[in-house]
């Protein structure tokens, strides 16, 4: 079974096709990023996955279960890291951790937030510190542990990098692949063209809310790769 | 993996939001409101309380200097002495009747009077009682700060009504809100919970401190203005319960708005606007159109009404005394003497004739009242916030329904006192005393000043104030429910996107 499909999903706003018959899957283990500019319809299809937006059209399925006719149970099985993670400034990070984990359904004891804190690269002095001193980094981070402690089968990567340095890009590459390994399969959405180039099975190009290419990262390397996008968003 | 519990969610809320400074600022302000309501309408009861014991006293002392100068009347006069006028005489009846009987009408505070001062700081809680005073007693007023009365007294039901829903929306403003102004609600919304029970969660905590805070702290200022709770137990736990409902009133509220999942700036100006309109807007709105619909009579003309009356009632004096003559078998025969009469003997006829004939422009007055009070009943159901104010002055006693009984069980004891004294003061007609010998200073056709009852104000039995605030207290958790109803039931979808 995919962990995440969409057939011929389609939504307008205003009149404009904002994704227009857009399909893929994932399988678990899988890492898709899905490439395109500003205004592609990257976000809108990751809010249509969550169940944030309803399709005006099309199927979607995460783990098997209809995400639009049962969001919830589909956001389940879903995490979900944003561009910027935000925390509550006057938790901790184990608290923070401990919070969105509840309200993923879990409960999870403080050894075992700090452990993924861990595995999410977050350094051990800053378990315990309230998130109101953290840099961007750091919340991402903690947004990663909140994103493994969900146990998913499906993770969501609005923009990941955006923001980061070189040294927590690569961190997160290096989470993105462990989770990839794990079985997770991984959807981001992104336009850093070299970074998913190190992470990514295969690629997807959106222009105005179409597909309009989608590669086996392995077949292609950075320089293709950047040509290949300026080339699909000028067409 | 499947969603959170609720009561999960819960008891998490509850142990964060308890760690809010704002929440408890926000109680601390409340808390200090209700002690200052409640000691301020004590202080305001408690001089008054004095005041109907000095008024007590006076009563005594007057009683006892009547009859002390009674006795002194019955003294030999001294040789040469001149005539002594016959109001000045407690042993003349007639003079009695009009110049010595004096009784105050008393209405003592009840036990929870410091919960709202209702009318309490505009109708007097005491009135002289006279007997040829037209319709009981004239219009008494204690001193009070004009601004004041016109700002109306900061006391506890003020502080329940105006600002604890004040402290409540705002806390449900920031702290429900919170996630979504610091750009967390998407990654909330992500997890495995839906907006019903989250929201429902954070404002359950919040309840769940505030509930017992809030009757707590209302309960410690009733205290602290001297209030018996063994005495009021009743209408405290019903105010109390008042209180609730009325909290989980404004809950509803929030959550109709709440469900919109607004920023701060939103919910507070959503709540702002409800607010102003249930507490300012909608009730000077509505008292405009009562107004406009049902303008009161006018208070100058009925005065104008009362001297004109007085004086046709004098000018036609003789032709009135001589109708009541001889609309009476006794005293039909002594027609020629309604030219002699004395002062106080005219009035025990011309008072009742000059009621009778100011009836016709007073009872419009009372009618506009008792619609007002109609009205006002009805306002109550529609206003939470009327309504509320209105149970609470029935609890504390302080209700304009007591006061208008207070008047007229007050007009009811001097009709009393009339039956017992004219009488004998128009015996005197048909059958006066033989005047004695000018060896006596008084007349002495009254002896001895008469027992006459001091006024006992039957209270209203304190069942039947429950009874009157109880329906009310129903209507609002009815709309307390239909309102939390409404904002759950829109809270369906997350709106993140």
């Amino acid at each position: 079974m995919s962990a995440l499909r969409l057939e011929e999903v389609s939504i307008s706003f205003n009149g404009g096709r904002a994704v227009d018959r857009l399909s893929l899957a994932l399988e678990p283990g899988e890492v898709y990023a899905l490439l395109g500019p500003n205004g592609a319809g990257k976000t809108t299809t990751l809010n249509m996955i969550l169940g944030f937006l309803k399709p005006d059209s099309g199927r979607i399925h995460v783990d098997g279960i209809d995400a639009v006719a049962d969001p919830l149970a589909a956001r389940a099985r879903t995490a979900y890291l944003p561009e910027t993670v935000m925390l509550h400034p006057a938790l901790t990070a184990v608290e923070n951790l401990t919070y969105f984990a509840l309200l993923a359904g879990r409960r999870i004891d403080p050894a075992t937030a700090r452990r993924l804190l861990g595995d999410a690269g977050l350094q051990e002095d800053a378990h315990q510190r309230r998130a109101s001193g953290f840099s961007k980094g750091m919340r991402q981070k903690v947004g990663v542990a909140i994103a493994l402690a969900k146990e998913a089968r499906l993770l969501l990567l609005d923009e990941p990098t955006s923001g980061l340095d070189a040294s927590a890009a690569n961190d997160l590459s290096e989470v993105i692949r462990a989770a990839s390994q794990r079985g997770l399969a991984i959807l981001m959405a992104t336009h850093d063209l070299f970074r998913v180039k190190d992470v990514a099975h295969r690629l997807g190009i959106l222009r105005s809310g179409c597909l309009v290419d989608e590669r086996d990262a392995a077949t292609i390397g950075p320089i293709e790769l950047e040509q290949l996008y300026l080339e699909r968003l000028a067409a | 993996m499947t969603a959170p519990r609720f009561v999960d969610l819960f008891a998490w809320e509850w142990r964060r939001t308890g760690r809010s400074p704002l929440l408890w600022s926000v109680f601390l302000i409340i808390a200090s409101s209700f002690v200052w309501g409640a000691v301020n309408t004590a202080a305001l009861h408690s001089a008054q309380e004095a005041a109907i014991e000095r008024a007590r006293q006076a009563e005594r002392d007057w009683e006892a200097s009547t009859r002390e100068r009674a006795r002194a009347y019955h003294a030999p006069i001294s040789a040469g002495a001149g005539e002594v006028a016959y109001w000045q005489d407690p042993t003349d009846v007639a003079g009695y009747s009009e110049y010595f009987v004096r009784r105050w009408a008393l209405k003592p505070h009840l036990a929870l009077s410091p919960l709202a001062s209702g009318v309490s700081d505009l109708a007097p809680t005491r009135l002289e009682i006279k007997l040829n005073t037209l319709f009981g007693f004239g219009d008494t007023y204690d001193f009070e700060n004009p601004r004041g009365l016109a700002l109306g007294r900061f006391d506890l039901a003020f502080a329940i009504v105006f600002l604890l829903p004040i402290g409540l929306l705002l806390l449900f403003a920031l702290l429900v809100t919170f996630e979504r102004d610091r750009g967390m609600l998407r990654l909330v919304a992500a997890q495995a919970v839906g907006p019903r029970s989250w929201t429902g969660a954070r404002v359950l905590a919040i309840l769940a401190w505030a509930i017992p805070v809030v009757l707590a702290a209302m309960t410690g200022a009733l205290v602290l203005a001297g209030v018996p709770l063994a005495q009021a137990t009743a209408p405290l736990l019903t105010a109390l319960t008042a209180t609730l409902l009325y909290m989980l009133f404004w809950t509803g509220i929030a959550l109709v708005v709440l469900a919109r999942q607004p920023g701060a700036g939103a919910a507070l100006g959503s709540f702002a606007a409800i607010w102003a309109a249930l507490t300012i807007g909608l009730p000077l709105a509505g008292s405009a159109v009562a107004g406009l619909l049902d303008p009161a009579p006018s208070a100058v003309a009925y005065v104008d009404v009362q001297r004109r009356v007085s004086d046709e009632v004098q000018a036609e004096r003789d032709l009135i005394l001589a109708r009541a003559f001889a609309a009476r078998p006794d005293l039909r025969r002594h027609s020629d003497r309604v030219g002699t009469l004395d002062y106080a003997t005219r009035l025990s006829f011309l008072i009742p004739e000059t009621e009778r004939r100011l009836t016709p422009f007073k009872a419009p007055i009372e009618a506009h009242r008792e619609r007002q009070e109609e009205i006002a009943g009805a306002a109550a159901y529609l206003l939470p916030t009327l309504g509320l104010e209105a149970a609470f002055a029935t609890l504390a006693g302080t209700d304009p329904a007591r006061q208008r009984a207070f008047e007229s069980q007050a007009r009811d004891f001097q009709l009393d006192l009339r039956r017992r004294v004219h009488p004998l003061v128009q015996r005197e007609i048909t059958r006066p005393a033989p005047a004695l010998p000018r060896t006596m200073r008084g007349r002495l056709n009254l002896p001895e000043p008469l027992t006459l009852p001091a006024f006992v104000f039957q209270e209203p039995a304190q069942s039947d104030r429950l009874a009157r605030v109880l329906p009310f207290a129903a209507w609002l958790g009815l709309l307390a429910g239909l309102a939390g109803t409404l904002g759950l039931s829109r809270m369906r979808e997350w709106r993140v996107s």
